[in-house]
């Protein structure tokens, strides 16, 4: 036996899936509102529809990451003295702030999709507005782990990085797959002429998907070396963090939510997608779906893993 | 003062205090005043003189006792609104600087212990034994000592009053009127104390070497190497908070060794750590003692030289012993060739797996720092079963190198006075007078028996064998028992023993604060008050070369229906005996008491309880008293004492003793004149020889060696090819005396014990054996003995030996309360009792319970 | 003249790891059972024979860059004006922030109501023994040995949802007392003072030996100091 360390303080994750689901939502409704305001730039609201779908999953995505987090305060009743007091050094203040205001930016700017207007000018300058606040809370979802010097895993740069890709894949996948739904339910999958449009103006979004998922693969990759060969603390936490969520992280969140989209999507594009819409819808949902999922279990091992009890310096 | 960063919701720190502590104390004192009169409030409307220096704004210290381990410290509690609410150190006590160990801390979850017994209790279930529900319902005071008294009247109806025995566990300076006027003036010899179960073989090794039967006191603070015998001062035995408070710098000024099988708190912090294999400490201290002869490093002035200057004492060479003038000890050459000459480090290092090289430095230093140095003998090193002479050897290193009443060494102490109680021979009837001369039911003085206590047979108590004897009816039949803050049933080693011997016994009452293990059996339970907090009377004892008489005080009204163990009881069981003709006994507490200060004899338990305590420490504060003032402290009367809690002698001074050792030859003896006398008479009195007594108390040595400090080899239990690991038990710097497992305190801090676990009882094994057996840490083990068996959590450690398995003493009790119980309902135990596995073996010359030195072997597997 | 900072040194050599210190603290401050405000790290190195053992006491390292500060979105966790690390439970709002911040394990939070011991009505033996319930009641107080002291400046008993950490007895320096772990220590291992006051006990140790800090790597500056080994 070398080094026996005990040290009891309390135990079990402060954060749980709760958090977890908080980033995953509230991440998506960023990605969602900014999807709405990049296609209403781009397409100067053509995509009406899907700009629609995409308007209002923000505010409700937004929301359910709200409602998640409040779940997990152990005081909510307390939440107000957030706004009596300034701090600009706590992530979590920022997040209280913006992610409320974003909220309600992000409601407002849903009515303004109602409708059957194609060009608004309101829609749009609120758009532009919502942005900055969008990526402010949109990075304060990686910043609120990556502040936490005590945990290397979560103190790195590229956590910022992937949470703000993480946001756009996910964002994006949550519109297309809930779109797709409601074409479906609204009978409008059946009309080969609008589902042409649909997937032919569309290539831009796939376009930024691959892009995204390419980078935050490159992201991750960096993040893994950092820590693998970084200080003696960050590949503990690695290897404390892969003992216990590794195969969720691996398996689930790249594999599932990264990797095998993009298989999907290339072996979509060697069979002559461009031929068979049939089987672009179906690759559209089914790796929207994958991204999704795999978003999530990528964020849940993410926190769980960075909590993992590490070894113990003492006056090394 | 405090300044807070503001903040809207507060206003001034002094409304804010004042508006929080008023809702949540409000509800407590309205309840109070709701019971109308209640003693709480009017006690501490009374008790206000006995507050010493204010507490600051909130409550008062009050002075009292912690009884925690055998130190007794001085301590003073804080008391809010009638409720104890904190511990800390009397600053009046000189002994432990105003400090205190954890263990005083631990009581306030006693004192508040839920499942405290808040009435007296009746079994209802007539049938005795671990598995039988008592199916206890609560009576009154009245109705149970009536009881009591129905069953000890039976005896002298029927002239047997002898058959009722007195079992006494931690007892306070009131015991001798529990212990020995009630039964004495009732008519019975059996006052059994406790004692032999604990520590009484290390006082046979001070007593054979230089006539002291008592613990030693240690000059820490001048002292330059401290050799620890399995002493763990530090953590547990005596003297902690002296010893932890000074550990610093004698460690800065000090070479620290820890001799123990398991690292101990103390030998975490030595500069050196002999891991001794269990029960041969004493090859390991006559192999130094033959070291420092052989290296010419005993003490001249001390011991003596040779008369030609040059040191004879070549290994393996019997000396002339007309070459060697002794100057203040005895038979040092007789030693040498008897014992020492062929008892080299090398010899020594194969049978105590101790290096020679090592065993050489030790000894040189130990030596060279004389007679600065201190052998710390402790029970770990003499309660074994063969353990008398390894406490003489051991002790007897303090002779050798000079330190025996010298500074920075080893020395006695000073005189603490106290009265004791009135004589009562003139209450004693004829039944009385002949009963009381019956023999001790616990057989002590028997040829296997010697108990020698200061030299005389049967002298001291064999406290385990009482087990035996209820079972045996040896010498007769026990009809009645008494037993008070003691736990038998748990506490002794071959607990099944007791657990049978107690549902053997018709009839027995339990004096205790928690149904325990011993309750379990009794007929009659009654609810004591907690000696630190409900309880007044008295201590004795000594640390850093203080003596001190310390009071413990009533600091906080009782919550529960309980009374004083020593004075109350007693007191209440004498009206019972009186209503029912025999009142001897009422009269002699009515008579022979009376307050120092008034002259007013008491008229109930309370008065009796007050003024007994005031009669016995007069010498401390009473003027008029021949000792007031003489042997330290002049307190200025009883209000004086009470408020200050304590009595500080004047400080020890070295030097005198040495002038006359109270052994037979007056000198510090290496070859014990004392002991041959004291063995002589034994055998004489059963008609047989020192060998023949040697050979009834499992001693190897014949002739002249029973008279020096020699080597026994360790007496184990087991056969090594069916039970390969020897076993052996420590103490825990938590423990009160077994009786805190209950408090989740101990259990949240259980890993201050250095290779423990918390909520645990841990037995600790060497990874070496571990992988051997295939077995790992967390693995539920059961642990097998040739008596019984017990099944723990395994935990590897690098702390312990190989070939040795070691666990705490103090848990696994099946009764007791829900946190020490692990299903208090189907008692069943957190952790195991080591006295289940423990056979019931002795140091028969002391009389002492053997309980350490590796007595008995084990083997673990999966449970 | 420098601003106050309260510190505290811990002299390992003096520390006999009793925890005493862990036990007066949770006395003090009415801390549950099962939450270490005091706490100790054990440490065992090395194969029989050659054991080395250390046990070194921890609580808040009052860190002057207190990550739980830093990340607290309420200010209810603040430095004083004394340097101390205090928590305001009327502003907390349980989100965990402050725990996943801090390197050293100090900050416990109150999942569930504490000392709920002290509300249980069952009795060992029915009416014989005594109950949580009854002795609380009897008492007047949420648990018997509750100190009032502490509601000076925190809930005297922290409620759930909050969390709750040493204030280096706060309260008991406003009275010129101590904090409860330094009176308790019987080894004089810990010196509390001002450590920008040269002449402050742990600013005459830090000075003598050369002192040491947990985790310094963080970069959080705590001003709880070790000194020696133990």
């Amino acid at each position: 036996m070398d080094t026996e360390i005990i040290y009891h303080i309390q135990s079990g994750p402060v954060w749980d899936w709760k958090v977890a689901l908080d980033l995953y939502l509230g991440g998506a409704g960023v990605g969602a509102l900014l999807f709405a305001v990049l296609m209403d730039e781009k397409y100067q609201g053509r995509y009406r529809r899907i700009c629609h779908t995409a308007s209002w999953l923000a505010p409700l995505l937004i929301l359910g990451g709200l409602v998640m987090i409040m779940l997990k305060m152990g005081h909510p009743a307390q939440l107000w003295q957030t706004y009596l007091n300034y701090n600009p050094t706590s992530p979590l203040w920022w997040g209280g702030v913006f992610q409320p205001l974003l909220l309600l930016g992000s409601v407002v700017y849903a009515l303004r999709w109602q409708g059957e207007r194609e060009q608004d000018a309101g829609r749009k300058w609120l758009g532009r507005l919502l942005t900055p606040i969008a990526v402010v809370v949109g990075t304060y979802h990686g910043l609120l782990l990556a502040a936490n010097v005590s945990r290397p895993l979560w103190n790195t740069g590229p956590t910022v990085i992937a949470a703000l890709f993480g946001f756009a894949s996910t964002g994006i996948a949550m519109v297309l797959l809930v779109h797709l739904i409601r074409m479906r339910v609204a009978g409008r999958l059946a009309d080969e002429a609008h589902v042409g449009t649909f997937l032919d103006n569309i290539r831009f979004v796939r376009n930024i998907l691959v892009a995204v998922i390419v980078l935050q693969l490159g992201t991750l990759f960096f993040w893994w070396l950092s820590l693998r060969y970084g200080s003696l603390q960050d590949q503990q936490s690695l290897a404390v963090a892969t003992d216990l969520y590794g195969p969720m992280f691996w398996w689930l969140g790249i594999g599932l939510g990264l990797i095998l989209p993009l298989l999907l999507g290339a072996f979509a594009v060697m069979r002559g997608e461009a031929e068979n819409r049939r089987l672009q819808i179906s690759v559209i949902g089914i790796t929207s779906a994958l991204i999704l999922i795999g978003g999530f279990f990528f964020r849940l091992a993410l926190v769980l893993g960075g909590q993992g009890e590490l070894p113990l310096n003492v006056f090394s | 003062m405090m300044t807070r960063t503001a903040s809207p919701q507060q206003s001034t720190l002094e409304s804010a205090m004042s508006r929080r502590r008023f809702l949540q104390t409000s509800a407590g004192l309205s309840l109070l005043a709701a019971a109308g009169g209640s003693p709480l409030l009017s006690f501490f409307a009374q008790g206000a003189p006995f507050q010493d220096a204010a507490a600051g704004p909130l409550g008062k210290w009050i002075s009292s006792t912690c009884q925690g381990c055998t130190t007794w410290c001085p301590v003073q509690i804080r008391v809010v609104d009638g409720r104890a609410i904190a511990v800390r150190g009397n600053p009046h006590s000189k002994a432990n600087h105003g400090q205190i160990c954890p263990r005083p801390h631990l009581a306030l979850q006693q004192l508040y212990d839920p499942d405290r017994i808040k009435v007296p209790m009746k079994r209802t279930n007539p049938k005795k034994g671990r598995n039988e529900d008592p199916k206890f319902v609560p009576i009154t005071w009245d109705e149970a000592m009536g009881l009591i008294a129905d069953k000890m009247m039976e005896l002298r109806a029927d002239d047997e009053t002898h058959k009722f025995v007195l079992f006494r566990g931690r007892y306070s300076y009131m015991r001798d009127i529990i212990y020995s006027a009630m039964p004495k003036i009732f008519g019975s010899p059996n006052g059994i104390s406790h004692s032999a179960i604990c520590a009484e073989a290390e006082k046979f090794g001070a007593y054979y070497t230089e006539g002291f039967w008592d613990y030693r006191d240690y000059d820490l603070e001048n002292t330059h190497y401290i050799l620890c015998w399995g002493a763990d001062p530090v953590s547990s035995n005596r003297q902690v908070p002296h010893a932890m408070s000074m550990w610093g710098k004698v460690s800065d000024q000090a070479t620290v060794v820890v001799v123990d099988p398991r690292l101990s708190a103390s030998a975490a912090k030595a500069d050196e750590w002999l891991p001794v294999i269990p029960g041969e400490d004493g090859a390991l201290a006559v192999a130094m003692a033959h070291v420092i002869l052989t290296e010419g490093l005993w003490n001249r002035d001390f011991v003596g030289d040779f008369t030609d200057g040059a040191n004879h004492f070549t290994p393996g060479e019997v000396i002339d012993e007309t070459l060697f003038t002794e100057n203040r000890t005895n038979g040092l050459v007789k030693w040498w060739n008897i014992e020492l000459k062929d008892r080299s480090p090398e010899w020594a290092a194969d049978v105590c797996g101790i290096p020679a090289e090592q065993i050489r430095r030790v000894a040189i230093g130990f030596a060279k720092a004389a007679p600065r140095a201190i052998s710390w003998l402790s029970p770990g090193a003499s309660m074994q079963a063969r353990g008398g002479y390894a406490a003489m050897a051991t002790h007897a290193l303090n002779g050798l190198v000079g330190s025996s009443d010298h500074v920075g060494g080893v020395v006695q102490k000073t005189k603490v006075p106290a009265d004791t109680v009135p004589d009562y021979s003139e209450y004693q009837d004829d039944i009385s007078k002949h009963n009381s001369k019956q023999p001790k039911m616990d057989r002590r003085g028997s040829l296997e028996f010697p108990a020698m206590n200061a030299g005389k047979s049967g002298g001291g108590v064999v406290t385990n064998n009482a087990a035996d004897s209820i079972l045996n009816d040896d010498p007769y039949d026990i009809r009645v028992a008494i037993v008070y803050w003691a736990n038998f049933a748990f506490s002794c080693s071959g607990s099944d023993r007791w657990e049978r011997a107690l549902s053997k016994l018709p009839f027995m009452a339990h004096v205790t604060t928690h149904a325990s293990e011993t309750s379990h059996f009794a007929d009659i339970v009654l609810p004591a008050a907690h000696h630190m907090f409900e309880k007044w009377s008295f201590l004795k004892s000594k640390q850093n070369l203080y003596g001190y008489s310390t009071l413990t005080e009533r600091v906080v009204e009782p919550m529960w229906d309980v009374r004083q163990d020593e004075t109350e009881v007693p007191w209440l069981l004498a009206e019972k005996l009186a209503e029912r003709g025999f009142d001897n006994m009422l009269r002699y507490f009515k008579e022979q008491f009376a307050d120092p200060e008034t002259g007013q004899h008491p008229s109930n338990s309370a008065e009796f309880a007050m003024t007994a305590v005031k009669q016995f420490t007069r010498a401390c504060w009473d003027q008029t008293h021949p000792d007031h003032g003489k042997y330290g402290d002049a307190l200025n009367g009883w209000q004086d004492f009470a408020k200050k809690g304590v009595w500080n002698s004047h400080r020890f001074k070295c030097g005198k003793v040495r002038e006359a050792f109270k052994t037979s030859t007056g000198k510090f003896e290496f070859y014990s004149e004392t002991l041959k006398t004291a063995l002589t008479a034994h055998a004489d009195k059963h008609g047989t020889t020192p060998d023949g007594v040697l050979e009834a108390t499992n001693y190897t040595a014949r002739g002249e060696l029973a008279f020096v400090p020699h080597y026994e080899p360790a007496l184990r239990w087991g056969a090594e090819a069916e039970y390969p690991l020897i076993f052996f038990e420590h103490r825990s710097r938590l423990n009160r005396e077994g009786r805190s497992a209950n408090c989740p305190w101990y259990q949240t801090h259980k890993n201050a014990d250095p290779g423990d676990e918390n909520w645990a009882d841990v037995l600790k094994m060497n990874p070496v054996d571990a992988k051997r057996l295939g077995l790992t840490s967390g693995d539920r083990v059961k642990v097998t003995s040739p008596i019984g068996s017990i099944e723990v959590d395994l935990k590897l450690w690098e702390g312990v030996r190989p070939g040795t398995v070691t666990k705490c003493y103090g848990q696994g009790h099946w009764a007791y309360g829900r946190v020490a119980a692990l299903d208090y309902q189907k008692r069943v135990p957190r952790g195991g009792n080591n006295n289940q596995i423990l056979p019931a073996e002795y140091e028969r010359l002391s009389g002492s319970t053997a309980r350490h030195g590796g007595v008995v072997r084990v083997k673990v597997e999966h449970a | 003249m420098a601003k106050k900072q309260y510190s505290m040194v811990i002299d390992l050599h003096a520390c006999v790891g009793c925890a005493a210190c862990d036990i007066a603290c949770k006395c003090e401050n009415n801390v549950p059972a099962s939450f270490s405000w005091a706490n100790h790290i054990i440490e065992t190195h090395g194969t029989f024979p050659n054991v080395r053992y250390r046990h070194i006491p921890t609580l808040c390292n009052h860190c002057s860059n207190a990550p739980c500060v830093a990340n607290c979105p309420t200010t209810a966790m603040h430095k004083t004006d004394e340097g101390i690390t205090m928590h305001d439970a009327d502003k907390c709002i349980g989100c965990g922030a402050c725990r996943l911040a801090c390197p050293y394990g100090v900050i416990y939070y109150n999942d569930a109501e504490p000392h709920h011991e002290w509300q249980e009505e069952a009795a060992a033996i029915p009416n014989c023994t005594a109950a949580g319930s009854e002795v609380s009641e009897k008492c007047g107080t949420a648990l018997p040995y509750y100190n009032p002291a502490r509601a000076d400046t925190l809930p005297g008993v922290r409620p759930k949802g909050v969390v709750e950490k040493c204030t280096f007895c706060d309260h008991r320096l406003a009275h010129g007392e101590e904090p409860a772990c330094v009176e308790a220590c019987p080894t004089g291992a810990r010196l509390f003072g001002d450590v920008n006051d040269p002449r402050s006990e742990p600013a005459k140790a830090i000075a003598k030996h050369s002192p040491r800090v947990l985790q310094p790597e963080k970069g959080t500056r705590p001003n709880v100091i070790y000194i020696r080994d133990y």
